[in-house]
């Protein structure tokens, strides 16, 4: 296998993942490409990266592309990561929701880059450990992700050792998950509080209803400015008036959305509209 | 901070106290739980270790044993321990925890690994 990727090769990659993924890779990226696709290479049969690339490329966009989209665009992910959006959200967000949603009794969750499924699971376990607080709430939590492949893998629940080992607090681990073999299995109950759907950030959203939570962590990151303006926009459209949005560390809405204020929630940092503040 | 690394590995020891220091410690450590239990009594009083890194199997006393009594002798003012262990079945986890044990983490472990369960004890900031 050639030591490195021709720049042909990593343009047809990088125009690929952006055009289906809107995921942008830097130029400095060619280790990146090789890391993530040698792998599937191999696992396809093809003698070495070049040949799967040049394969991109005289096909039309069919189940090779859509896996190397997937492979492209995986994210580091983890229980609990960062912490302190969760404590936030178990702190101030889910209190604050049980009140302001005390009539309605239902409350919407979205985490829109759900990759294998710890994110999602870490809000159900929150929400379940708030159940007395919550009693009586409809708690809907949606996970999506643009990758089917992902979304298969984290509905089942099914996590290696070192993935629990990451971020999860072991009183988490004792309390809902069971050893099967190698494996770790989120207990059903759990498991059956998120709804899985695929859902590519970048091209246009089915018609859905409004959130009062939003994960949107370690996405923008990898997008460019424009799209990172119209995902914004996008998301403020789902949004309820007082909803928080949570983004990953690094990201931000400024420069992107003025219509979106910074507010502090504990040690974190959330995103609220700017017109819910006039009204409180 | 001070942390003390106990595992009879050594291997399993310098891998640990690298990570810990890069996390901030400065780490000592001991491959037996009776010579971790006095160094963590002698430093009680002047200089208290805020982290215990605790393998289950640690020779004459078990890194169970140590942290319970740990937990019986300095309560909540002493170390807190955390298990990084070969040992992972979930009846393992669990005594491990009703024993005192504040995070548990499964050998094989990576660096994010142990920054994790740190941030989970408040040590470092995620």
């Amino acid at each position: 296998m050639g030591l490195s990727l021709s720049e042909r090769d990593f343009d047809t990659v990088r125009r690929l993942v952006k055009e289906h993924a809107a995921v942008v890779l830097e130029p400095g990226k060619v280790y990146l490409v090789e890391t993530r696709l040698a792998p599937l290479a191999r696992g396809e049969g093809f003698f070495d990266l070049e040949e799967l690339v040049e394969c991109l490329r005289a096909t039309a966009f069919g189940p090779l592309h859509e896996r190397v989209v997937d492979a492209m665009t995986a994210h580091d992910t983890a229980f609990f990561r960062d912490i302190h959006p969760f404590e936030a959200l178990r702190n101030s967000v889910l209190p604050d929701l049980a009140r302001r949603r005390a009539h309605e009794r239902r409350i919407r969750i979205w985490c829109a880059a759900s990759s294998s499924g710890q994110e999602p699971y870490t809000v159900a376990m929150l929400v379940r450990e708030q159940l007395e607080a919550l009693e009586g709430f409809e708690i809907e939590i949606l996970a999506t992700d643009l990758s089917e492949e992902m979304l298969a893998r984290a509905r089942r629940g099914r996590f290696a050792q070192l993935e629990v080992n990451r971020g999860l607090p072991a009183r988490f681990l004792v309390k809902y998950f069971a050893k099967i073999g190698d494996e770790w299995e989120l207990r059903e109950e759990l498991r059956r509080m998120v709804e899985f759907r695929v859902l590519n950030l970048a091209k246009p959203w089915p018609e859905i209803e409004p959130f009062d939570v939003v994960f949107l962590r370690n996405v923008m990151l990898y997008f460019d400015p424009e799209m990172r303006r119209e995902l914004l926009a996008k998301v403020r459209r789902v949004l309820r008036d007082d909803a928080t949005l949570f983004l990953g560390a690094a990201e931000t809405t400024l420069h992107a959305d003025d219509a979106f204020e910074r507010v502090a929630l504990g040690r974190s940092w959330g995103y609220r509209l700017r017109r819910a503040r006039a009204n409180a | 901070m001070r942390a003390l690394v106990v595992d009879p590995s050594k291997a399993a020891r310098t891998h640990l106290r690298r990570i810990l220091e890069d996390a901030g410690f400065e780490a000592g450590e001991a491959s037996e739980g009776l010579e971790a239990l006095e160094l963590v009594r002698k430093a009680h009083d002047h200089e208290p270790y805020e982290l215990l890194v605790l393998e289950w199997h640690s020779g004459d006393l078990s890194g169970l044993d140590l942290a319970r009594t740990i937990r019986a002798e300095a309560g909540a003012r002493g170390p807190r321990p955390l298990m990084v262990s070969h040992e992972t079945t979930l009846a393992h986890v669990r005594a491990a925890l009703a024993a005192g044990v504040d995070e548990y983490a499964m050998k094989p472990f990576t660096r994010e690994v142990i920054f994790e369960k740190l941030a989970l004890l408040g040590l470092v900031v995620p």
